[in-house]
């Protein structure tokens, strides 16, 4: 059975996935990152959303 | 050093018109504020530097002498701005080389002095330093070298006076060489044929006469000295008149350099503007992203908390139905979020929905606590939940109950180690008899 934790996070990543304006490759980073052992960085976050969805910036 | 004789100022910061002649004597000027004083300061360092240090260089950002150096109805004519120095060049020394050359006795002083000078300097016994003779004492040996420069007195005189006289015209040449070097740009696109050369040679000329550092580097240069050492190029005021002539005859550049001016600005702005624009849309889908990030998050956590309210109030409700089936097998629970609380709600017989204060006694109550406690693990750790440490947790249940609770342990949470303190033995018992434990 999956914790709270996993639950929360796959029903997160599920939404985002719907978004149009987020590509499936942006959902992957965020999953990693929230599932990292490292300490999230919300400079990292902004950048990320920042980007190109398509590699490089809007 | 350079003296004044007359300035003529034209259209100049704030002077129109203005004719003053120091003739070489010190000269007064007064007024009120914003009549032109400065102006004069002004004038004077525009000929003689061909610039305005209070319009270029640090801390006058905008400012240039070109475009507010001119009288300000005069801004957009700035060849309406004219200055005009007579100076008075000091003599060069002329005499004093005369007197060197014609007294070699002096010239000797002068040139044998710095060696004397250094002799004394280097005594420590009674041994000249500079020639090996040997005196009586050290005391007559310094007599005898402070007497021989005491008669080099006037030659130490001229000699300084003549180096004086050179490191002035030394600079007065390279003020001059400045000057050229300003112009030459503009001499060689528009001045008379040959006159850029002639300038050139003329700079080259003057730089050998920046520093003159010796008697011997004034003595070798005598020749220019005598001729006259500023020695412009020939017909210099023809061919300057010439050159501002061709200047005026081309065309009025003013409003294409005012409009590249324009076009300059307006370019770096569009680009700022650009550059800005791009940062602004970037931030704007960023923010979007963020916000659809943070609603999905909240989604995400509302659906889960739900379902986790749900899970936690069925399991809460079946683990104390087990421990109460004598007489609330019919139990129920309702957990409901509301404004920033969770409310929990449970039946009471078939009376309905009450808080577990409200109705049920301690020891129900110390049960529902346990088995509330028990279904959050298990929603919230699942198959992690293997221990527990538990002090004293059912005290108000009575031993019926107690029994019950010890079979639910075993049986709906066989893999999970419970570490269970009471101080009652009868309690310690009943686990030992269900198996649970061990003392």
């Amino acid at each position: 059975m999956p914790t709270v934790q996993e639950d929360i996070l796959n029903t997160f990543c599920a939404k985002l996935s719907k978004s149009e304006s987020i590509d499936p490759a942006t959902v992957e980073t965020i999953r990693k990152m929230l599932t990292s052992v490292k300490k999230l960085k919300a400079d990292d976050v902004v950048a990320l959303l920042a980007k190109d969805q398509s590699g490089g910036t809007p | 050093m350079i003296q004044i004789e007359s300035v003529a100022i034209r259209e100049l910061r704030g002077i129109r018109t203005l004719e003053i002649s120091p003739r070489r004597k010190s000269f007064v000027i007064s007024g009120p504020n914003g009549s032109g004083k400065s102006g004069v300061v002004d004038a004077i360092q525009f000929g003689l530097t061909g610039d305005i240090s209070r319009l270029s260089g640090k801390g006058t950002v905008g400012l240039t002498v070109q475009r507010h150096g001119p009288h300000v109805d005069k801004r957009d004519d700035p060849e309406a701005a004219e200055v005009s120095l007579s100076l008075f060049v000091p003599e060069t020394g002329l005499e004093d080389i005369a007197t060197l050359e014609s007294d070699p006795a002096v010239l000797q002083a002068v040139t044998r002095r710095a060696f004397v000078e250094r002799g004394l300097s280097l005594v420590d016994g009674p041994v000249c330093p500079l020639c090996d003779t040997e005196w009586d004492d050290v005391q007559h040996l310094k007599k005898h070298l402070r007497a021989k420069l005491a008669k080099s007195k006037d030659a130490e005189a001229l000699q300084q006076r003549l180096l004086e006289n050179a490191a002035e015209l030394g600079n007065r040449a390279r003020q001059l060489v400045a000057l050229i070097a300003a112009v030459q740009a503009v001499v060689k696109a528009d001045g008379p044929r040959g006159f850029a050369a002639d300038l050139a040679t003329w700079s080259e000329r003057l730089n050998a006469l920046a520093s003159l550092g010796t008697i011997e580097d004034v003595m070798s240069h005598k020749p220019e000295l005598e001729a006259g050492w500023i020695a412009p190029p020939a017909s210099l005021e023809d061919r300057v008149s010439a050159l501002v002539e061709s200047l005026k005859a081309k065309p009025d550049q003013s409003a294409s350099v005012a409009a590249q001016t324009f076009l300059t600005l307006a370019q770096d702005r569009l680009t700022s503007w650009k550059a800005a624009r791009r940062a602004e849309k970037q931030a704007a889908t960023a923010s979007a992203r963020g916000q659809e990030v943070y609603r999905a998050y909240c989604d995400a956590m509302e659906e889960q908390l739900i379902a986790l309210y749900a899970s936690v109030e069925g399991d809460f409700s079946t683990y104390y139905r087990d421990i109460n089936s004598d007489d609330e097998g019919a139990f129920k629970a309702k957990l409901e979020p509301s404004e920033g609380k969770l409310d929990l709600e449970v039946a009471f017989y078939d009376k309905g929905m009450f808080p577990p204060a409200a109705y049920h006694s301690e020891g129900h109550q110390d049960g529902m606590g346990v088995c509330l406690y028990l279904a959050l693990m298990k929603r919230v750790l699942g198959a992690r939940f293997r221990f527990s440490v538990m002090d004293d947790v059912v005290m108000s249940v009575d031993h019926g109950h107690r029994k019950q609770f010890c079979t639910l342990l075993k049986t709906r949470f066989p893999d999970t180690q419970f570490i269970i303190t009471t101080h009652d033995n009868v309690w310690a018992k009943q686990m030992q008899t269900g198996r649970r434990s061990r003392r």
